[in-house]
């Protein structure tokens, strides 16, 4: 019975959302490219934030190395297709993360963040001051792609491919050897883990799929500049997505961008002033009472546990004595 | 004793082994020959360099200077992982479990990357884990989070996820820490059991009856350096092992453990002030409390009169740890009362309990690990508001256990194992407690130190300080105190004057055995 559900509840969603673009408007079809292009971004933090536990402040670089990228290679003189220079501008994105991640990774917590927070802001310069590369400030125009449709099924199909990924490596020697440096590096090493090479990949993987993510965006956008594609506030949208949704867990990331989506339009709509407040009095909410994410309260429904207050309050209970 | 003794082939050749953390010399020209098939036993004061030299070995620390080879190859730079692949597993004395997992997925970690991790995909790792639990006889907990286990379950977790690992040679550091005598009977023969297939065994371990038991051969640290090598019965009579480590009590038990003979009881009672007839100070009445679904105290009844050391005993698990959280509030009780000195603290909260004078030294010392010795001292007169009061406690403090004050300006998180909890012990002195709460007090003690902070406790206790006593170690409490209760699965079963207890038939075959 869960096991059928397990694949049935996935299929069906699956299903549904191939048929939106038949539905809704296009304003409404570049919402939801937006939601799937956050999803991506979430899922690749959640590989080195949600399962390896370094808290990455800086992954938004490498959605801009992938728009930059994709963007540059298509304007080239080889006039690369998209999803040939997306390809390249991922696997560019995975050796940045590498080059690094190799010192950065040996940083422990906030130090590690706060070091992937000056990478970012490093890209976010380069990309300013490169003019015969990048056009400097004024950024650099895409060709343009008119269906809304075609960047829907790229997003969808890389957020599918997304989940795929994250459920084998999450059974996978990989993902077990992930948790263990999340919850004890020394353990971890101890019991025959690579730490260094763990961390490095789940960091590279994180940023293939935040430059898939940076790509998609670019391409439908038309205009890369650097300040639209370095901001911070995409690194915050993707660790929010994920938290909220439950990092360190396959579904949580989609789940969390679809909610954080739904979330920020309702308290634009109702809170116009107030929006900034009023969304992060919602992410307290989540951090304190489903630390582990809606996807944790889902799995609790599934397994038929009653949920009320009172596991509100053990989650409190829970994050405030660790 | 062992098949092979000490006699095997060399597995394991440490040379010159010399690590330094800043100016201290922490492990300081250390030679060790690890022979196959050998249980070799390691003892040594509280920060004499054990834990270190074993990081050394296995990798998380690089030592300063010196070579180690494992089968004749030079390991000494391979980094932690690949000699854990090699077939080198340890466990740690202040244990690293993977909190947030169970415990089948924790030991399933060792089973997947150690010695023979890449002949298994994750699902024979898990199976793997299976078995490894049963030999171990945690299989019970099996699908347990770790951050649920007690301090003794997570001990037996560190050795399962070791064992998993496959390994020829295992460094266990203190993994019988925390049991009563008659569990350490248990645990001794797992690791005989362990040893016997054919895994070489490094144990280091201040409990004496275990590691004269259960040792081929043994090697004295002291400041870092070797003392003494040699076969138990040779290193009991070795007088600078008794000076540095064992003390003249231990000595005599250490003795009685490395012939097997059973140590006469009733040698020694409490020379303190004889039992008094003061005022009852704590009142507990139909006290009950537990955590989530679990209930764990059933209704228990105890008092505590001024002036009195009383000690709790009973089995791991039945509650004693849960029973002192409650008295000090960290876990609220559900129902009956708690009195102390004539008011009513069932309600209170767990600074109102500090401040009517009831303080908690917490199984697993809850240090500051980012403080300094000193500033974790200063924490605990945190409600004295005269600064010169505290100065003065501190000198106190530092008079009564001196390696605290060797270590003052050192973070708390990077002292060893012992001295931790004597940190934990001085923080609890420096509030000037009427009613003293301690949960394991020779928990990871070397005997020297525990013998040192026994009659430090007779001598607060003179001064008018009450204690309340938790301690593995039964005849150790027992001799220690005037009064004793029993406690079963959560409700008090027994209660009598110490000597009584120590003589009961039934307590020495359960809690001493004997």
């Amino acid at each position: 019975m869960a096991r059928a559900a397990r694949f049935a509840v996935p299929a069906v969603v699956l299903a549904i959302l191939l048929f939106v673009p038949r539905f809704v408007s296009s304003y409404k079809l570049l919402t939801a490219t937006t939601v799937l292009c956050l999803a991506l971004m979430a899922q690749g933090w959640n590989f080195i934030g949600g399962y390896a536990g370094y808290a990455a402040f800086g992954n938004v670089a490498f959605f801009g190395i992938g728009a930059y990228a994709t963007g540059l290679l298509m304007l080239s003189r080889w006039h690369l297709g998209f999803f040939p220079a997306l390809a390249a501008g991922a696997v560019l994105a995975a050796v940045v993360a590498v080059v690094v991640g190799v010192p950065v990774l040996r940083l422990k917590g906030h130090y590690f963040a706060i070091a992937t927070l000056g990478v970012a802001e490093a890209f976010r310069e380069v990309a300013a001051s490169w003019d015969s590369l990048t056009e400097g400030a004024t950024g650099i125009d895409l060709p343009v792609q008119s269906s809304g449709q075609f960047f829907y099924y790229s997003a969808l199909a890389l957020v599918a491919a997304g989940v795929a990924a994250t459920a084998l490596l999450a059974r996978s020697k990989i993902g077990a050897g992930w948790v263990a440096i999340r919850e004890d590096q020394d353990a971890a090493r101890s019991v025959g883990i690579n730490t260094t090479l763990f961390k490095v990949v789940a960091f590279a993987l994180s940023a293939v799929f935040a430059a898939c993510a940076g790509g998609i965006t670019a391409y439908q956008n038309i205009h890369v500049a650097p300040d639209d594609f370095f901001k911070i506030e995409y690194t915050l949208q993707m660790i929010i997505a994920c938290i909220i949704g439950g990092s360190g867990s396959v579904w949580g990331p989609v789940v969390g961008a679809a909610l954080y989506q739904l979330l920020s339009t309702y308290v634009w709509s109702h809170f116009l002033e107030l929006h900034p407040t009023v969304l992060g009095a919602i992410v307290i909410f989540f951090v304190i009472f489903l630390p582990r994410g809606l996807t944790d309260l889902f799995r609790r429904i599934a397994q038929g546990r009653r949920i009320g207050w009172n596991v509100l309050l053990a989650n409190v209970r829970a994050s405030r004595l660790t | 004793m062992t098949s092979q003794g000490a006699s095997g082939p060399p597995i394991l050749e440490a040379r010159g082994i010399t690590k330094r953390f800043g100016g201290l010399a922490a492990v300081s020209d250390v030679d060790l020959t690890i022979r196959q098939g050998e249980v070799l036993g390691v003892i040594g004061p509280n920060g004499a360099g054990k834990t270190t030299f074993v990081n050394c070995i296995t990798g998380l620390d690089k030592p300063t200077l010196g070579q180690i080879r494992f089968h004749g190859r030079d390991i000494t730079r391979l980094p932690a992982y690949a000699i854990g692949r090699l077939g080198i597993a340890r466990t740690f004395q202040v244990v690293k479990p993977l909190r947030q997992l169970t415990v089948t997925d924790n030991v399933a970690t060792g089973a997947m990357f150690g010695a023979r991790g890449r002949e298994r995909t994750a699902r024979e790792a898990r199976r793997r884990a299976e078995e490894v639990l049963a030999q171990v006889g945690l299989e019970h907990r099996s699908r347990t989070l770790a951050s649920d286990l007690t301090i003794p379950d997570l001990k037996r977790l560190e050795l399962a996820k070791a064992l998993a690992m496959d390994p020829e040679l295992l460094f266990l550091d203190e993994v019988m820490a925390g049991l009563n005598p008659t569990e350490v009977d248990r645990a001794m023969e797992l690791l005989r059991r362990i040893n016997r297939g054919g895994v070489t065994l490094f144990v280091i371990e201040h409990v004496m009856k275990a590691i004269m038991g259960i040792s081929d051969r043994l090697v004295v640290l002291h400041y870092g350096k070797k003392i003494a090598e040699g076969p138990p019965a040779e290193i009991v009579e070795n007088t600078s092992v008794i000076e540095a480590y064992l003390g003249e009590r231990f000595a005599r038990r250490a003795k009685a453990a490395a012939t097997g003979k059973a140590l006469a009881p009733g040698g020694e009672f409490l020379q303190a002030a004889p039992p008094p007839s003061g005022e009852t100070l704590l009142d507990v009445e139909g006290l009950s409390s537990g955590y989530g679904d679990v209930q764990v105290l059933w209704d228990v009844s105890l008092d505590v009169k001024q002036g009195e050391i009383v000690a709790l005993v009973g089995a791991n698990g039945a509650g004693k740890s849960t029973l002192l959280c409650t008295l000090s509030q960290l876990v609220r009780p559900r129902s009956g009362t708690i009195r102390f000195a004539g008011s009513n603290l069932t309600r209170a909260r767990p600074e109102q309990i500090v401040g009517a004078g009831v303080v908690h030294v917490p199984q697993g010392r809850r240090l500051f690990p980012g403080l300094t010795v000193r500033e974790n001292l200063l924490q605990g007169a945190y409600r004295s508001r005269d600064r010169k009061e505290a100065a003065e406690d501190l000198d106190w403090i530092y008079g009564l256990l001196p390696r605290l004050k060797e270590r003052s300006g050192q973070y708390a998180g990077r002292l060893s194992g012992g001295e931790q909890q004597m940190c934990a012990i001085g923080r609890g002195l420096m509030s000037r407690p009427r009613l003293l709460l301690i949960d394991e007090l020779s928990l990871g003690l070397a005997p020297l130190i525990v013998d040192h902070l026994l009659e430090l406790i007779a001598q607060i206790n003179r001064r008018g300080t009450t204690v309340l006593l938790v301690e593995q170690d039964v005849q150790v409490a027992l001799e220690h105190a005037h009064r004793g209760y029993v406690l079963e699965t959560g409700r008090i079963v027994q209660s009598s004057p110490a000597a009584q207890l120590l003589q009961d038939p039934r307590i020495r075959q359960a809690y001493l055995g004997l």
